[in-house]
């Protein structure tokens, strides 16, 4: 009774993992697998209740955009000397958090590192459903979207938002491979686990997506296989989309944006905000499932230390930036520091150094917060941060004249806030749905690879009355 | 005989370079000379393309104070193409001199021959055409208005909402080269009036300017003209230190600029101020619509 | 007798103030002195090819057939453009020692003009003018822009010796400047061929995974199950 989905005995010559399957205590794998399965098995009202709340905001976010639709840009606070805003500002932004998946899925996986095996299956979520919302904001913000074919027909690869249309599609569908493969074993789990009292569409779905997985040895190779190319594609993929994406504005001649240094820049901002995406997330879902046993203060613990390390090298962008420009002063220079720093843009700028960049390193070296609340709240202040310096790049970048006339001012419209509600409603309701549909924790990982984590303690199983047995059996 | 047409030939040569003479005037009791003639105004004799450029002289230019107006290329422009408010396809900046005056720079799409517009648009609805004048298709643009991030000079202008028609446009079939009607959510810039060309004609601010302070002129055939003058083009940027407009971008716009703060026209560079800007045909077509700012 | 003497004086005194207050007007007059005769002669080829250098020589010498030098000769030709005409000034130079100006010039149209040098005059000097008709055939294109998505043999007629306002670039990194907007299509299309393959890879391990399952479903139909765990 001691062997699981996805754990054979392996020949030698058996492709991927280096370490000899772990002996794990049967109870733990089975407190894993009902636990991380439970979402999959029923649904309670509160979820519903969610659900509907976040539809009434999208459908509020969908509203707005009619009104667009109908009206023109004119809705919005855009015009002709700011013509960017909120919109690119948050494409910007939701790209950015996608990075995530790049991070703990193939970069630590790349390196063999162990502890994020728990997460990594909501780090992908997070790629895949930032990337769908994100892509949808190019879309928001046309002028004339009923000519998207126009892209298709007479698209030029000279133009940055060309590369920008390949590079996201590239690694949505890199992503969504990327999520799915893992998926397998686990959705063979549930086909199994979720038995006879399961609906049936329930019950055809993951035998569909299981694509018939029993653990073979020729399976796994296959597996591996794919993991491994994907995993080293994706990382170059990523790095690509996010650097295409600073360069719609790095191709082009303002002062603001006239700076080599975006690639590099926006790359290591996503991934910044990419992790702390993963820390909010992570904390939101090992609450409502009870994961504390797998998701532990180790986990917290390490992607806080690479969140200050990522402000660090953020920082070291940002001193870089500042003083070349600022040692120097050349034409528009003086004028784009002073918006930013004791102009209108100070509040948000500050935040964004202080809150964004020194709160979460300060967090981490500071023994009394380095705690799992300290680095959730890191989290938010770098979400935040993150958006924030999205904007900043937009708008403050736009606002410098190009020529002698009155600088612009620019404030986001209700339209503009409605539709970026929908986004965030959009990509709650997006992660809620997945998951219900595929576990949150990769199971088959964690069992094979990583055992019990050192120093968690079995939580209470507390009372199972109102929550929907899993496959009818009696609370243990 | 010679000696008197010399005479007074020598009298117009003593105007060269400021307007002296009609086209009319300078054509008629000239004897049987030959002129050259090309067949077609918007080709050069041989039958080459042209290279339209423009020469703004800034020492003419004084913002219309002298004639107590809003400035009349602006207003031509406006008239002849319809551009809704607030687009000033030609604008009248006023830039700072050192010393402290100012000086007023009119300011048409630069029609760079590096044009960032051109490169970053990605359905290619901002082209060049071989006559290098950068053009709109208005009907192919998809509004995402990276063209309006690269441009360097504040030369685009969008169509944040439905502008106004004015019964004219119905008439109208839709034309790159005269972007009448005007389509909500797609880009739009002055485009240096090939089709006036085509008909001989000089594009309407050059005709607005009361001071003939905007020269049209070809780089291939190497001519420019204000109306008034025909001059060729290389000789007249060179002796006239003319330059371009933040030159060290790359750009190569095809504007060049005579320095001078409206001097010729009796403007003190001191002299601050120019009157705004009016749309007389958006305010009788109005309609209700209400026009966005810039 | 006295009053003839006297007539005589007043006479005298009148002629000698006339004199006094007109001399010098009449010597301040230099009009007085009509200015010299001028003849000026120009020499031009007969023929020139269209954004080639043509030289065309003016000689002015005054009636008595010396040489004036230091004047300036503007050179012009008669033009229209769009819908202005005139007298186009090509070029203005002095004369040297032999009292001739030499003024260079391409001219960049075709077909058949007259080309006319013009001396003002001076005080001195009576004005003159001289002209020579002028033929410039050979049509080609001439200006080229520098920069732009032109691809020499692509979208380009390729040319030799070209003629333009601004000094052409030369060597290899212009070259590939100009054709590179053209070309970064192939690196672009390249790369995403290589990325998509690797993904036809992947799907193709899935289907391999599913293919596995079928055969050995076909050997033990019940080999795909494993027991329940501990639920």
């Amino acid at each position: 009774m001691d062997t699981v989905i996805g754990v054979r005995p392996r020949e030698a010559e058996s492709a991927g993992v280096e370490s000899p399957p772990l002996a794990v205590p049967p109870e733990w794998r089975a407190r894993l697998e009902r636990r991380a399965l439970a979402p999959l098995a029923g649904t309670g009202w509160r979820y519903y209740a969610w659900i509907g709340a976040l539809l009434a905001v999208l459908g509020w976010g969908i509203f707005a955009y009619t009104r667009q639709l109908d009206e023109g840009l004119i809705v919005t606070g855009m015009r002709d000397r700011i013509s960017w805003g909120l919109y690119i500002a948050s494409f910007v932004f939701f790209i950015g958090i996608s990075h995530a998946g790049t991070l703990l899925s193939a970069i630590l996986r790349v390196t063999r590192a162990r502890w994020q095996l728990s997460v990594t299956r909501m780090a992908e979520f997070i790629t895949v459903v930032a990337l769908m919302v994100g892509a949808l904001f190019p879309f928001i913000d046309m002028g004339r979207p009923d000519r998207i074919l126009n892209i298709l027909e007479y698209g030029r690869w000279q133009s940055p938002l060309m590369w920008d249309i390949l590079a996201i599609t590239t690694y949505l569908t890199g992503s969504t491979l990327y999520l799915y493969l893992p998926l397998v074993p686990d959705f063979a789990l549930a086909r199994d686990r979720l038995g006879p009292t399961a609906p049936r569409w329930k019950r055809a779905f993951f035998r569909a997506a299981a694509v018939g997985w029993n653990g073979s040895p020729a399976q796994r190779r296959a597996l591996e296989r794919a993991m491994t190319v994907m995993m080293l594609v994706i990382i170059p993929v990523a790095v690509s989309v996010h650097t295409v994406v600073s360069w719609i504005f790095a191709m082009t001649l303002r002062v603001a944006f006239n700076t080599s240094i975006f690639g590099a820049f926006f790359v290591a901002g996503a991934i910044y905000s990419g992790i702390a995406a993963i820390v909010l997330l992570m904390a939101v879902l090992r609450k409502l499932l009870r994961l504390e046993e797998y998701i532990t203060r180790t986990q917290f613990l390490y992607l806080g230390y690479m969140m200050a390390a990522f402000s660090l090298i953020m920082t070291y962008f940002n001193v870089s930036e500042y003083a070349v420009h600022g040692y120097k002063m050349e034409a528009g220079v003086p004028f784009h520091f002073e918006q930013l720093m004791v102009g209108p843009f100070a509040a948000l700028f500050w935040f964004y150094i202080f809150g964004g960049l020194g709160a979460p390193a300060i967090i981490m070296l500071v023994r009394r917060t380095r705690t799992i609340a300290g680095v959730v709240c890191a989290a938010v202040f770098v979400l935040l941060a993150m958006w924030i310096e999205r904007y900043l790049i937009v708008v403050a970048g736009l606002r410098v004249p190009l020529e002698p006339y009155a600088p612009r001012d620019y404030f986001p419209s209700w339209v503009e806030l409605s539709i970026l509600a929908g986004a965030f409603a959009l990509f709650a309701l997006l992660i809620s749905v997945f998951a219900k549909l595929f576990p949150v924790i990769s199971i088959w990982e964690v069992v094979e690879h990583r055992g019990p984590e050192p120093g968690a303690r079995a939580e209470n199983e507390g009372s199972r009355r109102g929550r929907p047995g899993v496959a009818g059996r009696p609370a243990r | 005989m010679a000696k008197g047409l010399g005479r007074r030939s020598l009298l117009r040569f003593l105007g060269a370079g400021v307007a002296a003479t009609s086209a009319a005037g300078a054509l008629a009791g000239r004897g049987a000379e030959p002129v050259a003639a090309s067949t077609h105004p918007a080709v050069a004799r041989g039958g080459r393309l042209r290279r339209w450029a423009m020469v703004i002289d800034l020492r003419r230019c004084d913002g219309c104070q002298s004639v107590g107006k809003p400035p009349q290329c602006t207003r031509a422009c406006i008239e002849g193409h319809f551009a809704p408010q607030p687009m000033e396809w030609i604008e009248v900046y006023e830039g700072h001199l050192p010393g402290g005056g100012t000086q007023f720079i009119p300011t048409p799409c630069q029609q760079c021959q590096n044009a960032p517009c051109v490169n970053v648009c990605p359905v290619a609805a901002t082209f060049a055409t071989p006559e290098g004048v950068v053009l709109i298709d208005q009907q192919r643009c998809i509004g995402c208005r990276i063209c309006m991030e690269a441009c360097p000079y504040d030369r685009r202008f969008f169509n944040w909402g439905q502008a106004p028609q004015p019964p004219e446009a119905l008439f109208m079939e839709y034309d790159a080269e005269h972007q009448s009607p005007a389509i909500k959510g797609t880009v739009m810039k002055c485009d240096f009036c090939p089709d006036m060309a085509r008909s001989g004609r000089l594009p309407y601010c050059a005709q607005g300017c009361p001071n003939n302070a905007i020269y049209y002129g070809d780089l291939e055939e190497d001519l420019a003209t204000n109306g008034e003058e025909v001059v060729r083009f290389a000789r007249f940027i060179a002796t006239s230190s003319a330059y371009r407009l933040k030159e060290d971008l790359g750009t190569e716009p095809r504007v060049f600029y005579i320095p001078g703060h409206g001097e010729a026209a009796g403007r003190s560079p001191f002299k601050r101020g120019r009157l705004p800007t009016q749309w007389p045909w958006q305010k009788r077509v109005r309609q209700g619509a209400v026009p966005w700012t810039r | 007798m006295r009053r003839l003497r006297v007539l005589h004086g007043v006479l005298r005194v009148t002629v000698f103030a006339l004199c006094a207050t007109l001399l010098p007007v009449l010597a301040a007059t230099p009009a007085l002195a009509a200015p010299e005769a001028t003849t000026l002669t120009i020499v031009a080829p007969p023929s020139a090819s269209l954004g080639e250098p043509v030289i065309v020589q003016a000689r002015l010498v005054s009636a008595a057939g010396a040489p004036i030098a230091g004047a300036t000769v503007t050179f012009t030709t008669r033009f229209t453009f769009l819908n202005a005409g005139g007298d186009m000034v090509i070029a203005e130079e002095l004369t040297d020692r032999t009292g001739t100006a030499t003024a260079e010039f391409a001219i960049r149209s075709t077909g058949e003009f007259v080309a006319r040098a013009t001396f003002r005059g001076t005080a001195r000097y009576a004005p003159a003018q001289a002209s020579t008709p002028l033929t410039v055939g050979a049509s080609r294109q001439l200006y080229a822009q520098e920069a732009g998505v032109r691809i020499p043999g692509l979208n380009e007629a390729p040319r030799i010796g070209q003629v333009m306002l601004g000094a052409p670039s030369a060597g290899i990194i212009p070259l590939i400047a100009r054709m590179w907007p053209g070309m970064s299509g192939w690196p672009i299309a390249a790369t995403l061929l290589v990325i998509w393959s690797l993904y036809l890879f992947v799907v193709a391990q899935v289907f391999r995974v599913a293919g596995g399952a079928a055969a050995e479903a076909g050997r033990q139909p019940d080999a795909g199950r494993a027991e329940a765990g501990p639920w």
